[in-house]
């Protein structure tokens, strides 16, 4: 497992040295703050859409730091050939790919663990008290960005990082769209039963981002009623199943990649 | 790797699969408490995309309280109209932003009127129906019960028994229930209904709530003034209620008489009497008290379509789809000196001079003028006169028009028991209300 | 063709006894079971690929066999695009055969076990550039479980080794190329290996440079390791190798030991007033020279052995006739390679017409 742990660690010394990762966390922090100092509104909405965009940022900076990290982590390698020197060292290939994954992972978390502070912190200066339980709000995005690092590295082992951007985003916006796809789901006259199996299948079957989507519950505490610790290690489990399951298949299919 | 070892790991990743749609079954619900409805609407088309797309990357709530905010800039430049489909598409957006709610019912109750500051009625079922898929989204919320409750039903509709079910709903509900607005507010709507034991208990356990929070927070104003408004209303109540139960019998006739004249196109003319007698002076703890005819009563007209029924389901839409030629006016009239009388000038509002603006079509071919005098409406029966009619007008009557069916007029068959009501309807037709000259209707 | 079965089985069973006492002395560490038996054995190995743009089939390796043993310096020559790369990456499990069998240090390519014995330094080797040359060298020996003081010592010796003890703090963007070949080689010998994979080591180097690696690719032949060195330095090749394979569109076209390849090397005699009879003339011939006559001069070519010389010298002396002349014709590495190279070159101009169904293994 060290051998594992050494890719990650120098995985992520690399990704942390990335400008364009830089870019989006300080774009993302910068956001913040800036949404911060608008006191424009009334302090209930102010408040209302201070937490909901300063969430949002997050997760959207998240988003294409997972992305552009994940669509480059595997073909980076290949493409600057320092993969040769490491695979004729006794690294067996899918302790390649899940070091890379881990490395990758740890990245994406120490962004999301450093915009999580400057939002608390944030809030905290605009309410004139703590409130811990946006962490909840970051521990959910930091899942769903792990789902989708674990997508984008899928994708990765077979496809150029061109057509795995697009590729990658597509069905973050379908996965994110969860109540349209369960929705087209639901029986009906007017629809036709195919349609009707198709988005079941679908929504069953793609990865659902929107389910980790909780900033409502976050911004409305007294007013939605959901018991949000089971909610939460629901879909905790839920997406260390699916990336379980899109690991797997990308060492199955890195397996017999040839570089 | 193995040729087994392949086999088994698809395998496994097939099987994994299981777990995955277990979970989302689990998760969906859960989801639903939180995620905008009814997607298969024309909401879907309102808005721009890359609002739709912001919304579904996670800046829902942001897009929806920005969009707020411009509401609110339609509102200082007076662009009334524009509010409702904005109110539409942000409560769907995100279906747990109270205040939206509740401003937007506020809104639509209150901020369309005709040219004499009288609200313009065909709104009202559209804010019911806002307030309600509130209530549908936000079950344990108070604020809607309580706004349901009393913007609605007691001061536009006064429809206490259907104000009495939402504030004990609220009651019910919510496990923070304001108490102080639906529990005062539900002992008062019992009080007019003439519900006095319920009225009594309802205070008491108001008492000791407020007294509760009092004692935890020596500093919670509200609660203290909560406190001590409760207690002079229990013991006003429990003094009156002995009090009204001698000094209502016999019951006095109030002769009321009423005639309605057109002077005008559109311009009605409503002169009546009714000789309310109260008391000048009570004095609850002695009973010192002298009865003599007094002002301060009001007599409510509503001139409506002969058919209308206000429709009691609608859904809140982008546009209301109001309803163009129906024609409601409501209004109240005080009684001074036993008499009362107003002119209703329903052209300004008119077609003919309001244009697309019109509140008051006259499309239909026949109408009601009713005027009612209901003692147990707070509103419009100060506590004085109620000393000597009584609650609910036990100590009332009048030798003509004297209703005591129990059905409080415009609502949805609301029966208070008991309930002794003075109403009297005018029929007129199109040619009536539109015809020139003077007319005078009995 | 050369005839490459013979003359390398008995060059490696000469050497076999030699590499079995160097053997002894480097540090052995549960051995793989190829311990006494060959470093790399490839049979038949075909590879083909297929050209994205023509999507044509091409043949990279058509069907080759090579065994190398242990302790020795194998060079792998051919021009580019001949499939030594290929072949180097099938070896490590990089790519997998389409025919053929590999193994190395007795095992499978790719194998884990195999791998903590052998190394690769690739043709201008790329590390993660945000590392220092410490930290590059670190990171491989991490690879192979080595952490904390151990790790420390192993990198220092090799960053010494290679002559970049002063150096190894600076970030590898810092690094010339003779820099970075020598980080290549401190990755390559992190873990002590038995079995070394060079493509190109010296490749774009100054000459100091070139001199120093050279240098240490003859240390690391002291030390009884065995190499396998793909190369264009065939003036190195000559120096360091025992012996070459050289690879022409995916097939060997020559494998031998260094010597016996160059040793094709002839001396030509010319002699005046030879009088053979025909006893005699057999006699010439059983020493294996050929003959030809210019007037009244022979000139007898014969292989440049000494002993076979100085017999031939002998047998004009013998019959009576006079050395004019003899001179050597003495080959290079370079020369065999030229020459097989355009021997290929013809085949493959005679061959095209027959490329289809006759050329084994490929398809058009």
């Amino acid at each position: 497992m060290s051998t594992i742990w050494t890719l990650a660690s120098g995985t992520f010394g690399e990704a942390i040295r990335r400008k364009i990762l830089l870019v989006f966390l300080f774009v993302a922090i910068a956001l913040m703050v800036i949404f911060f100092a608008f006191s424009e509104f009334s302090v209930r909405e102010d408040l209302t859409i201070t937490k909901s965009t300063g969430l949002g940022i997050i997760t959207l900076a998240g988003v294409f730091i997972s992305v552009i990290l994940g669509i480059n982590l595997i073909p980076n390698e290949i493409d600057k050939r320092t993969i040769y020197t490491i695979l004729s060292k006794p690294v067996r290939r899918h302790e390649f790919l899940i070091g890379k994954f881990l490395g990758g992972l740890i990245t994406v978390l120490t962004n999301t663990v450093l915009m999580g502070a400057v939002f608390i912190v944030g809030v905290w200066i605009k309410q004139k008290n703590p409130e811990w339980a946006i962490w909840e709000g970051v521990l959910m995005t930091f899942f769903q960005l792990m789902l989708l690092n674990a997508l984008a590295l899928l994708f990765s082992v077979f496809v150029s990082p061109f057509v795995n951007f697009f590729l990658t985003f597509f069905i973050y916006i379908v996965g994110s769209m969860s109540s349209v796809t369960e929705s087209l789901a639901t029986p009906d006259p007017h629809k036709s039963p195919f349609v009707v199996y198709l988005f079941k299948f679908i929504h069953s079957a793609i990865p659902n981002f929107g389910n980790f989507n909780i900033q409502n519950p976050l911004i409305y505490p007294g007013t939605v009623v959901i018991n949000m610790t089971q909610y939460i290690v629901q879909n905790m489990m839920y997406a260390i199943t699916y990336t379980a399951i899109l690991m797997l298949i990308a060492i199955l299919i890195f397996d017999k990649r040839e570089v | 790797m193995k040729p087994a070892t392949r086999v088994l790991l698809i395998v496994i990743v097939l099987l994994l699969f299981v777990p995955i749609a277990c979970l989302q079954e689990i998760i969906d619900p859960q989801r639903h408490t939180f995620e905008p409805k009814n997607l298969h609407t024309d909401k879907l088309s309102a808005l721009p995309v890359e609002f739709m797309l912001g919304a579904a990357v996670g800046f829902r709530e942001a897009i929806a309280g920005l969009l707020w905010v411009r509401t609110d800039q339609f509102f200082h430049q007076g662009d009334y109209e524009a509010i409702i489909p904005m109110v539409r598409i942000i409560t769907w957006l995100d279906p747990h932003n109270v205040d939206v709610y509740l401003t937007g019912a506020w809104h639509l109750d209150y901020n369309f009127t005709d040219s004499d500051q009288r609200s313009d009625r065909r709104f009202i079922p559209y804010s019911l129906a806002l307030l309600r898929e509130g209530i549908e989204n936000n079950p344990g919320v108070s604020d809607f019960y309580s706004d349901i409750a009393f913007t609605h039903y007691f001061r536009k509709l006064q429809d206490f028994p259907m104000a009495i079910y939402w504030f004990e709903q609220g009651a019910k509900n919510c496990p923070n229930w304001d108490y102080t607005r639906i529990g005062h507010g539900l002992a008062h709507a019992y009080e007019a209904t003439g519900q006095v034991d319920q009225a009594i208990a309802e205070w008491q356990q108001l008492v000791q709530l407020h007294e509760a929070a009092y004692k935890r927070d020596p500093h919670d104003t509200p609660d203290r003034s909560g406190m001590q408004v409760a207690e002079k209303n229990l013991h006003e109540n429990i003094l009156r209620k002995k009090w009204r139960l001698i000094d209502t019998q016999p019951p006095v006739n109030v002769h009321f008489s009423a005639q309605l004249e057109r002077i005008a196109p559109m311009v009605l003319l409503v002169k009546g009497t009714m000789n309310v007698i109260g008391s000048k002076n009570f004095i609850l703890e002695t009973h010192a008290h002298t009865w003599a005819p007094i002002d301060g009563c009001r007599v409510e007209i509503r001139l409506q379509d002969a058919d209308y029924k206000m429709p009691a389901n609608v859904q809140f839409n982008m546009s209301n789809n109001l309803p163009q030629d129906v024609t409601i006016m409501q209004d109240s009239i005080s009684v001074r000196g036993g008499t009362f009388d107003r002119k209703y000038d329903l052209s300004k509002d008119s077609p003919s001079v309001a244009g697309d603006k019109a509140i008051y079509n006259f499309a239909a071919k026949k109408y009601t003028v009713t005027l009612w005098f209901n003692p147990g409406t707070p509103a419009d029966t100060p506590p004085d006169a109620q000393d000597r009619i009584g609650w609910i007008g036990e100590g009332m009557t009048d030798d003509n028009y004297l209703d005591k069916s129990g059905i409080l007029p415009f609502t949805a068959g609301s029966k208070v028991n008991g309930l002794r009501m003075i109403k009297k309807t005018f029929y007129l037709t199109q040619d009536d209300i539109l015809g020139s000259g003077v007319k005078t209707f009995n | 063709m050369a005839d490459n079965e013979a003359p390398s089985s008995s060059s490696s069973n000469a050497d076999k006894g030699k590499t079995a006492s160097l053997a002894d002395a480097i540090s052995s560490d549960n051995s793989p079971q190829g311990e006494t038996g060959n470093a790399i054995e490839i049979r038949n190995l075909v590879k083909r690929y297929r050209n994205l743009i023509t999507r044509e089939w091409i043949t990279a390796v058509n069907d080759i066999s090579l065994d190398v043993v242990q302790g020795e310096i194998f060079g792998f020559l051919g021009p580019n695009g001949a499939g030594k790369t290929t072949t180097i990456k099938a070896l490590l499990g990089l790519i997998f055969p389409d025919a053929g069998t590999i193994k190395v240090l007795g095992r499978g390519p790719g194998d884990n076990d195999a791998k903590r014995k052998i190394s690769y330094l690739p043709e201008s080797p790329y590390f993660y550039e945000h590392m220092s040359g410490r930290e590059v060298v670190a990171f491989y020996a991490s690879l192979f479980g080595l952490s904390g003081k151990a790790r420390n010592k192993r990198v220092d010796y090799l960053l010494d080794l290679v002559g970049l003890a002063g150096a190894g703090d600076k970030p590898l963007r810092a690094y010339s190329k003779g820099m970075l070949q020598r980080v290549g080689i401190a990755q390559s010998l992190v873990n002590d290996p038995k079995v070394l994979f060079f493509d190109e080591p010296t490749s774009g180097l100054d000459p100091i440079a070139h001199r120093d690696i050279r240098d240490l690719i003859i240390h690391l032949k002291t030390e009884g390791r065995t190499l396998f060195l793909s190369s264009h330095q065939l003036s190195d090749v000559e120096l360091v190798c025992d012996r070459v394979s050289i690879l022409y569109r995916g097939k060997i076209r020559q494998m031998g030991r260094v010597d016996d390849l160059v040793a094709g090397g002839k001396v030509e005699i010319v002699a005046q007033d030879c009088k053979p009879d025909a006893d005699r003339i057999a006699q010439l011939k059983a020493l294996g020279g050929s003959t030809e006559q210019i007037g009244d001069d022979i000139l007898i070519t014969s292989s440049g052995e000494v002993a076979s010389k100085n017999a031939i010298i002998d047998w004009v002396r013998g019959v009576g006739g006079n050395i004019i002349s003899i001179t050597p014709t003495r080959r290079t590495l370079e020369d065999i390679f030229i020459e097989t190279i355009r021997e290929g070159e013809r085949e493959a101009g005679e061959a095209t017409h027959f490329v289809e169904g006759t050329e084994a293994g490929s398809r058009s």
